[in-house]
């Protein structure tokens, strides 16, 4: 007998939805029954073919195209909702960006493809370096990094480079605690060792706290500015010129240029390296985790250190130069993610320099509206003005015994997803709201309104809070579990 | 509320040490395993390993943290609790107890001197707290 | 000026109001200090409405078509197969495209379960036990297999002291140099080993510089398409001691050949871009990353795993994630935080929709046409370099073009006729193979378009 199937009942996996023998899709070049036809790679020998693909599905087409549609109705996406994640800059991403990117001219575009077949897409990458270089006041940019994290490692290297080309090699880096989580890791790959730095009780970094880590043996300072905190940093001139007098470098985290782009520019500042999360402030898809793009940008005299291959311009063509002696080499297989390049361009040339100063403002006026709306409800450790995100925390519900963690998955109850949370590190129960220029009035104070409506609960019904999410596909997941005896790929 | 048997020996890092005779057994705190939360896996070192007071004997984590592990005496090991490779919760269950460690053959017994007792311990946890 | 700013005159007001601020520049100056706030307006142009800025990008996109995708013949990493309807229909749903990492797994369930989909995929095909949910591409797959495998096997070394890996010079030559960049920064060596006359790796210069090696990595099918012997190559570097990397460039072969997981490698790096990924000039593409178990907890990237709720209900979350760069920091196992989630899911939707008998047969196809442009190539004259055993792609001498500027020639001559015709391998990284055309066949390539690009090349000859 049939069931009824109130809300939303789990998905299979396709291992488990397969019937072997359906008639499944039909590649070109095959018979009526999918089969590719007789004679089929006659030279290759046998011992070189493998038998079937155990347990590799098989249905029809139908039924993948309702497989992946249920899936994406179990995911959270900016297109449906709010996403008040700091740090992440969730913001909307236009869908004119798609339909540029997938054109057949680009989509379609070989990496070998010769030259002539390369012009466009060479002229296109080489207006978004101008256009990144203008908004950082850098002078030379490469797009070839995959990710932010990938640009910091580029962006280390590069300072490696430099160092070594001057004769030494200095083997620390020091990182401000209220930097990017990344950071450690990505210098370590650069054979750095990280050294960090606390920060006072202003939040801001001061020429002081660094001073006396300043040794000879500092090859560079990694600074998120503004801060992950939400704060500008607002001693980063003499910072820098502190740096540059011990013979480092600085390198900028610009994780977070939603909030100055038009403003202030990294390089009036003294920044030496930086790089640009495309998928942040850009507003590629993030495509649930991935592919982002993380173009560095440096000042001229590094421009040298850049990855193969270069854009270069021999006047009226483009070409890829190769021929560069002090390189660091290369970072990923081809010219990086040129199809985040795309949309970016698209997005800064509909926008133009009044818009992107305007996004900017924009940001940090709907950051400061939030904070404003949440700082009675949540401690606010640090006051004042923030930039494009405020950090608050649980102090005040614990003697309810609520935390961060709570709070944030009955976040998911209102139908909002929640900010990041234990990020900074620096601020114990963390609650990271960057809510972004794109968000309208309403649905900022339809998020402060649940957070309010949070706040009491947390008092009155503890444990409602405690146990949520209740209404989510599925409910609070036995982490433990999945990490003890890890089960990563299904078996029959 | 946290015990500290009054027959062992802690450190500020919240390992404790059951001595016997001229070998110590060595785990973490209830206070440890509690902050930690759910462990889902413990790194040891092989038997015949030198470890230094004071110095990274392995690592425990849990989902979302990974702490280091310091040896409380110095000394050869030579005995490792196999048994948390495959059932690592027992730190957190019976930290006294199966979630034991290592177990060390003391090389200078008078580095004890250093430890707490449960005492001292117990001031010091609640004094962060 | 166009923006995507929803707020109203009134909602700017209200919000202004409730900052106590008269405009948003004094919010601004009260955050940032006054003389950082001087900088002029941005030099780029104003912003202009969706459809110019389309009809600027359309222009960018037109040198691209002058080839047309069945008379393109280039491969060499990035291979141009037809990505069925469904694929971009699925994958542009604004639930998976405008979603974040997976971090609250409650409601991400839908992007979990498709990356351990992705998971189980790539360990059926490849047949290694366990997969990652992606790196960036093949090139920092490559890299971040050797990584692992020296971090796994860093314990036994002292500090200081220089640990060896052997690559073949038949890898893709991007994913060398890659390597190359980020052994640079760290103890480790690169030694490359040559081809042989088949195209293969040449067992007697391996066995040279097998002996300390910490691993070896050899491609296949290799840069020329040649299939490598990987039994014979896995057991060599097993009675050295050293451990074997395998990379796959072209995903599709693992369709038709027997997968390295046969063949007691330790790691599969490969390139996934052939599975319903548009080439996009290169990227983003699809780093594939498969190992053993022992290897679990080295790992680099992003794994999914399978757990319950709290009302028994199976689900899917992030796991293992202490090996990572926000929890372990300095000593993380990778600085990567994405994966290319993105792509993971074109690929997920390509292979469930092809299926068993799809995937087989599209490798069949794409070998079929091979041979065919094999017969082709002979028949009008032109030399195989090699003669392997080769799945899609084929290395040609081309008589009279074994300069630069006859290869440049041809090109030009193809070109007008709307072919691609292939890889100039002497410009692709492989000098010593002046005057070699790299030749890739997929089932968008018919038999007649082969023809037509032989054809092409005999009139240049005469």
């Amino acid at each position: 007998m049939a069931e009824l199937k109130p809300g939303r009942s789990p998905e299979p996996l396709i291992f488990e939805l397969a019937k072997p023998g359906a008639a499944t899709y039909r590649v070109s070049g095959t018979d009526e029954s999918g089969r590719a036809r007789p004679g089929a790679v006659p030279s290759l020998p046998n011992e070189l073919l493998r038998a079937d693909i155990d347990g590799f599905p098989e249905l029809a087409e139908l039924e993948v195209v309702r497989h992946f549609t249920r899936l994406s109705q179990l995911n959270y996406s900016i297109d449906t909702e709010m996403y008040p994640l700091g740090s992440c800059t969730m913001k909307y991403n236009p869908r004119v960006n798609e339909a540029v990117a997938s054109q057949p001219g680009l989509a379609q575009l070989h990496p070998y493809a010769p030259l002539a077949l390369q012009q466009g897409a060479l002229a296109l990458a080489s207006k978004l370096e101008h256009a990144l270089c203008e908004i950082s006041g850098l002078d030379a940019v490469s797009l070839q990094p995959a990710a932010g994290a990938q640009g910091e490692l580029t962006g280390m290297m590069i300072i490696r480079a430099h160092h070594r080309a001057a004769g030494r090699d200095p083997r620390t880096v020091l990182i401000p605690a209220s930097a990017h989580g990344t950071n450690p890791a990505s210098c370590t790959l650069a054979g750095y060792s990280s050294v960090e730095i606390a920060v006072g009780p202003s939040g801001v970094l001061t020429p002081e706290d660094l001073a006396p880590a300043l040794s000879s043996d500092v090859a560079a300072v990694m600074i998120t500015n503004p801060n992950t905190l939400g704060l500008f940093e607002r001693h980063i001139v003499s910072i820098c010129e502190a740096v540059h007098r011990a013979g480092a470098l600085v390198y900028l985290d610009g994780a977070n240029m939603n909030a100055i782009m038009g403003h202030t520019r990294p390089a009036d500042w003294g920044v030496d390296v930086m790089h640009f999360n495309l998928h942040k402030t850009f507003s590629t898809p993030h495509g649930g985790g991935g592919p982002g793009s993380g173009p560095v940008a440096v000042r001229k005299d590094l421009a040298r250190f850049l990855p193969v291959p270069v854009i270069a311009c021999d006047g009226e063509q483009f070409r890829l130069d190769w021929e560069r002696l002090d390189s660091i080499g290369k970072v990923t297989s081809f010219y990086g993610n040129f199809a985040m390049a795309v949309r970016a361009y698209a997005y800064i040339s509909m926008l133009g320099a009044e818009g992107i100063a305007a996004t900017s403002e924009a940001a940090v006026l709907n950051a400061n509206y939030l904070q404003e709306r949440l700082k009675d409800l949540l401690h606010l450790p640090y006051p004042g003005r923030c930039m494009h995100e405020t950090v608050l925390n649980d102090e005040r519900q614990h003697a309810a015994g609520i935390k961060t963690l709570d709070m944030a998955k009955r976040l998911l109850d209102y139908g909002f997803h929640p900010p990041t949370v234990y990020f900074p590190l620096i601020v114990a129960g963390a609650f990271m709201v960057e809510p972004t220029e794109s968000e309208p009035l309403h649905r900022l104070d339809a998020f402060a309104d649940a957070m309010a409506a949070i706040v009491a609960e947390a008092t009155l019904d503890p444990e409602l809070v405690h146990n949520a999410p209740h209404t989510t596909p599925v409910r609070r997941l036995d982490e433990a579990r999945a990490a003890r005896k890890p089960i990563l790929r299904w078996t029959p | 509320m946290a015990t500290y048997p009054i027959h062992l020996q802690y450190s500020t890092e919240h390992e404790w040490i059951a001595v016997d005779g001229a070998s110590g057994r060595v785990g973490i705190t209830e206070h440890a395993q509690a902050e930690l939360g759910d462990i889902v896996f413990v790194e040891l070192p092989e038997i015949g390993t030198t470890v230094t007071q004071g110095a990274n004997f392995g690592v425990v984590e849990s989902v979302k943290a990974v702490s280091d592990l310091y040896a409380p005496a110095s000394g050869k090991v030579v005995d490792v609790n196999g048994e948390l490779e495959t059932r690592p919760e027992l730190v957190n269950e019976d930290p006294y107890g199966k979630g034991w460690m290592i177990v060390i053959a003391l090389s200078d017994p008078s580095e004890l001197h250093a430890l707490l007792d449960a005492g001292a311990y117990t001031a010091m946890v609640e004094n962060r707290e | 000026m166009a923006t995507f700013v929803p707020h109203t005159p009134d909602d700017r007001a209200r919000i202004l109001r409730t900052l106590r601020a008269a405009d948003g520049a004094q919010v601004l100056a009260e955050a940032i200090p006054p003389e950082l706030l001087s900088t002029p307006r941005l030099d780029l142009p104003r912003g202009r409405s969706e459809q110019e800025v389309v009809a600027e990008l359309a222009d960018y996109a037109r040198p691209g078509t002058l080839v047309a995708p069945e008379r393109s013949f280039l491969g060499g990493g990035i291979y141009n197969h037809y990505r069925p309807a469904a694929v971009s229909a699925l994958a542009s749903r604004g639930e998976f495209l405008t979603a974040y990492t997976p971090y609250q797994p409650e409601v991400s369930q839908g992007t979990l379960q498709v990356v351990f989909e992705f998971q189980t995929l790539i360990t059926q095909l490849t047949g290694m036990p366990v997969a990652n949910a992606s790196l960036y591409d093949g090139a920092t797959a490559l890299t971040e297999a050797v990584l692992m495998l020296d971090r796994a096997a860093q314990r036994g070394r002292k500090t200081g002291e220089r640990a060896r890996v052997v690559i073949a010079r038949s890898v893709h030559p991007h994913y060398r140099r890659v390597l190359a960049t980020y052994l640079k920064n760290l103890e480790l060596d690169i030694v490359e080993v040559a081809w042989g006359a088949d195209g293969r790796v040449a067992a007697d210069r391996l066995a040279d510089v097998l002996p300390g090696a910490l691993a070896v990595a050899v491609q296949s099918p290799n840069f020329f398409g040649v299939i490598e012997d990987l039994d014979a190559l896995s057991a060599a570097a097993r009675k050295a001691g050293a451990h074997r990397i395998a990379v796959v460039n072209e995903p599709v072969s693992l369709g038709l050949l027997r997968p390295p997981g046969d063949f007691d490698f330790d790691v599969v790096a490969g390139e996934g871009q052939g599975f319903g990924i548009a080439p996009s000039f290169g990227g983003p593409a699809l780093g594939l990353f498969a190992t053993r178990e022992t290897y679990l907890r080295q790992c680099p990237g992003r794994l999914v795993g399978q757990t319950e709720d709290r009302d028994g209900k199976r689900g899917f979350c992030l796991t293992l994630s202490t090996r990572e760069q926000h929890i372990r920091r300095e000593r993380a196992t990778s600085n990567i935080c994405t994966n290319q989630g993105h792509t993971v899911l074109q690929a997920a939707i390509f292979l469930t929709l092809l299926g068993r008998r799809g995937l087989r047969s599209l490798a069949s196809v794409c070998a079929q046409r091979c041979e065919h442009a094999r017969d082709a190539a002979r028949a009008a004259g032109c030399e195989l370099l090699f003669h392997g055993p080769s799945f899609n792609e084929l290395a040609l001498r081309i008589p009279g073009a074994h300069t630069a500027s006859a290869m440049a020639n041809l090109e030009q001559r193809l070109l007008a006729q709307g072919f691609a015709g292939g890889i100039r391998l002497a410009e692709a990284g492989y000098p010593e193979l002046a005057g070699g055309l790299l030749m890739c066949t997929t089932e968008v390539n018919g038999e007649a378009d082969i023809d037509g690009l032989f054809q092409e090349v005999r009139r240049w000859l005469s």
